[in-house]
């Protein structure tokens, strides 16, 4: 069975909703002044099986493919929030949202707390807003060290490593394969998949910016504008993981 | 066969014949012979055929690239300044975020103008295991160049094609160019995507 894993400093969001990827903070030893600049690496250890390696790609595709969905769908969703928010009285919003999905639930939490906090200065759920903040900041540090930065892809089959790309921000590769081998493909392939990979990563940035547009729709965020990127993205980081338990 | 033979060999095989043209595209073509010259520099692509090293040899063939990248990269972001009304006991957080988004948002911006040549290089290594990365993020080790493509902005075109003695390394070359590709699809894909990640927080920044 193949394994993919990335060695990233701060992971917020994984690069594939279902998790194929699996995010870890450390590198191996060869990569220990990569890993000391924060240069995040993709790591695939491909099974001796042709077989087996073709599967665990499809499955890393399908998983790529339901992140795509996904975005789509937090867009979507944002959007009817926004909608429900500006049609519903205040009066109902606290029952109207209580069976609401876990995302939107949150969302309107989140809202309400600052709205209470603005009026009356209530600061008992402001943490959780601190805490969002925060998340977004890591967020945003996390797509700095993807999208600006190099990047590392590795492969390995059977345990030998048979290709390694530094990629740039640009998309400048510099690439050694291994003289005796026959299983060039094999990384190629993992850099096809690494590099999606990490496409996914802006897609959901995008997706968090175009959703705080939507939420811009709202008085409390059109007043506060800051407020709507972290809301975003606890609102996609929950849809991810109801994704995730529903699979 | 000499390395230079080989060159002259392979310089032939690079050469296509014209593509058959279109009643519209020969009425388009005799509008345009009617029409006084545009002054124009076509794109240069450059060939090279080498064991290790680069035998440079002159084409005149355009390729059309990176246009999108050329159209995009036009529409760069200004820098944003982020205000907020701040909510009290969030200042600190806010004023965190917006610096971090402010640098993001410059760092994007000059990443974006910055990228005008794409590189491709492809080494082999015998010790392969033995390669490590450096705090710059380039390999180092035990390894030789065997191919390498340049692509300039302007669609000048830098190849060198590995050799064998007993002709190109096909194989390689097949992984080369298949290298290629995927640079330029994930140069222009991560530049939409920049672009649009930009876009998006200044439109849900901008004050309503």
């Amino acid at each position: 069975m193949a394994t993919f894993q990335l060695f990233e400093r701060a992971s917020v969001m994984p690069p594939d909703v279902l998790g194929v990827w699996q995010t870890a903070p450390a590198a191996s030893d060869a990569f220990g002044a990569a890993a000391r600049a924060e240069i995040p690496q993709w790591r695939i250890d491909a099974d001796a099986s042709p077989q087996t390696t073709a599967d665990a790609f499809f499955a890393l595709q399908a998983s790529l493919n339901a992140t795509d969905a996904a975005l789509r769908l937090a867009q979507t969703r944002l959007h009817d929030f926004v909608r429900v928010q500006q049609t519903l009285p205040t009066a109902y919003n606290a029952a109207a949202f209580a069976t609401a999905p876990q995302p939107e639930a949150e969302l309107n939490r989140l809202l309400l707390a600052a709205q209470r906090s603005v009026a009356f200065g209530w600061m008992d759920q402001i943490d959780e807003w601190k805490q969002a903040i925060d998340e977004f900041g890591a967020f945003v540090k996390q797509i700095q060290q993807h999208a600006l930065n190099y990047a590392v892809v590795d492969t390995r089959v059977a345990d030998a490593r048979v290709g390694l790309t530094r990629v740039t921000w640009g998309g400048d590769f510099q690439s050694a394969l291994a003289a005796q081998t026959s299983e060039r493909a094999a990384h190629q392939a993992a850099l096809r998949a690494a590099l999606e990979s990490r496409q996914r990563l802006l897609k959901q940035f995008a997706t968090v910016a175009r959703g705080a547009g939507e939420l811009a729709g709202l008085a409390l965020i059109a007043a506060n504008p800051a407020l709507a990127l972290p809301a975003a993205l606890r609102f996609l980081k929950l849809l991810f993981d109801e994704i995730r338990k529903q699979n | 066969m000499t390395e230079t033979a080989q060159a002259e060999s392979k310089k032939t095989k690079v050469k296509t014949a014209p593509p058959r043209k279109t009643k519209t595209a020969r009425k388009k073509a005799s509008a345009q012979q009617a029409a006084p010259p545009v002054q124009q520099t076509p794109p240069v692509v450059t060939y090279a055929y080498a064991t290790e090293a680069a035998r440079p040899s002159h084409t005149a063939t355009p390729l059309p690239v990176l246009d999108l990248f050329e159209q995009n990269a036009a529409a760069a972001p200004p820098a944003v300044a982020v205000a907020f009304v701040t909510i009290p006991g969030l200042d600190d957080a806010q004023k965190k975020l917006s610096e971090t988004l402010k640098n993001f948002m410059e760092r994007v911006g000059g990443a974006i103008n910055e990228a005008a040549t794409l590189k491709v290089k492809t080494y082999v290594s015998d010790n392969i295991e033995g390669l490590a990365v450096n705090a710059q993020g380039a390999l180092e080790g035990d390894m030789r160049l065997r191919a390498m493509t340049q692509i300039d902005l302007d669609g000048d075109i830098v190849a060198v094609i590995p050799m064998r003695p007993d002709g190109m390394d096909e194989t390689l070359w097949a992984a080369h160019v298949d290298m290629v590709k995927q640079a330029q699809a994930n140069r222009t894909e991560l530049v939409k995507l920049a672009i649009s990640a930009v876009s998006g927080v200044v439109t849900a920044l901008k004050p309503g």
